[in-house]
């Protein structure tokens, strides 16, 4: 697999961990933050393949992160993580939690990566 | 053979946990070796045993089984072999009142095959409809107006001034979470589901 550049976003201090070192292990490149305002930040000064990002957090929805982050970045990858039923976005995948990570990295592995 | 308060926790757990994460829960959770020795104890566990009369140290206890009388003993030497063997979760209900208090726990059995077990029981009849929606909501929702719930086990944590983990079950929550949750992980879930594993095709 084409190593990418992945932002996780996600307030929950546990599933954040957990998603950096998995991913890490994987051999992508892992940021993270707990809230979407320093994702923000983050995204005015680095570029990423992927944005995977929590639903409901302090301040901020995904969503709304998703569309503040694409007007940075246009060709962001955004994956929701949630536990709440599913909503049609276009260009946004949605990815049930409990997050089974073999689903998960499926979903990463069949992205274009720039060449 | 459980040694004392100051036993680390077993090879099987540590790179999968912190033990001051696992004190910080409350709930109590014990570290067993495959014939159902304790290894080790939360600092749950210790409060649980000291507010209800037991001995926090465990020496009278050095096997789990040696705290169950009767019938029952056989019955739970076999769910832990099972576990051990089939390296599946097990769960059970249980009534485990006191003369003032009616309580029921919920006992959950993580296998880490072929080393041991972590065995986990929290209290949840604690919060329930009788109470009323809204009381509930008051007690867990946080400062941001949130309530945070464990994907897997689908606990929701109580917020505590003390930084430990309070997970309890809401039943209505269980089966449809509440509008504003943010989902998580709790401790033991994030340890047992999403541990370090080889990289895939490696």
């Amino acid at each position: 697999m084409t190593a990418l550049r992945i932002l996780v976003v996600e307030d929950d201090r546990n599933s954040r961990e957990a998603f950096v070192e998995l991913l890490g292990g994987e051999g992508h490149e892992v940021d993270a933050c707990a809230r979407a305002d320093a994702a923000l930040a983050r995204l005015e000064k680095a570029t990423y393949d992927v944005l995977l990002t929590d639903l409901v957090m302090p301040g901020m929805t995904g969503l709304d992160l998703i569309a503040a982050a694409r007007a940075r970045q246009p060709s962001l990858r955004c994956f929701i993580m949630t536990g709440q039923p599913p909503q049609q976005v276009p260009g946004v995948v949605w990815i049930g939690k409990p997050i089974a990570l073999d689903r998960l990295l499926d979903s990463l592995a069949t992205l274009p990566t720039e060449s | 053979m459980y040694r004392g308060a100051d036993v680390t926790l077993p090879e099987f757990l540590s790179p999968l946990y912190e033990s001051h994460a696992l004190d910080q829960v409350d709930s109590s959770l014990a570290a067993l070796d495959q014939h159902a020795n304790i290894l080790w104890v939360n600092e749950g566990w210790k409060r649980f045993a000291l507010a209800n009369g037991g001995d926090a140290s465990l020496e009278r206890f050095p096997s789990y089984l040696d705290g169950i009388g009767g019938p029952l003993r056989d019955h739970f030497q076999q769910v832990l072999a099972s576990a051990i063997t089939s390296g599946e979760v097990f769960q059970l209900e249980y009534h485990c009142s006191t003369p003032d208090t009616i309580r029921e726990f919920r006992m959950r059995v993580l296998p880490f095959p072929p080393a041991g077990l972590l065995v986990e029981h929290t209290p949840i009849t604690a919060y329930a409809a009788p109470a009323g929606e809204a009381a509930i909501e008051a007690v867990f929702l946080d400062e941001h107006q949130q309530i945070h719930q464990c994907s897997n086990c689908r606990r929701v944590r109580k917020p505590t001034s003390d930084g430990i983990e309070v997970w309890a079950w809401v039943p209505e929550w269980v089966v449809r979470s509440h509008p504003q949750t943010s989902h998580g992980l709790c401790t033991p879930c994030r340890g047992y589901y999403y541990r370090r594993r080889p990289r895939r095709g490696a």
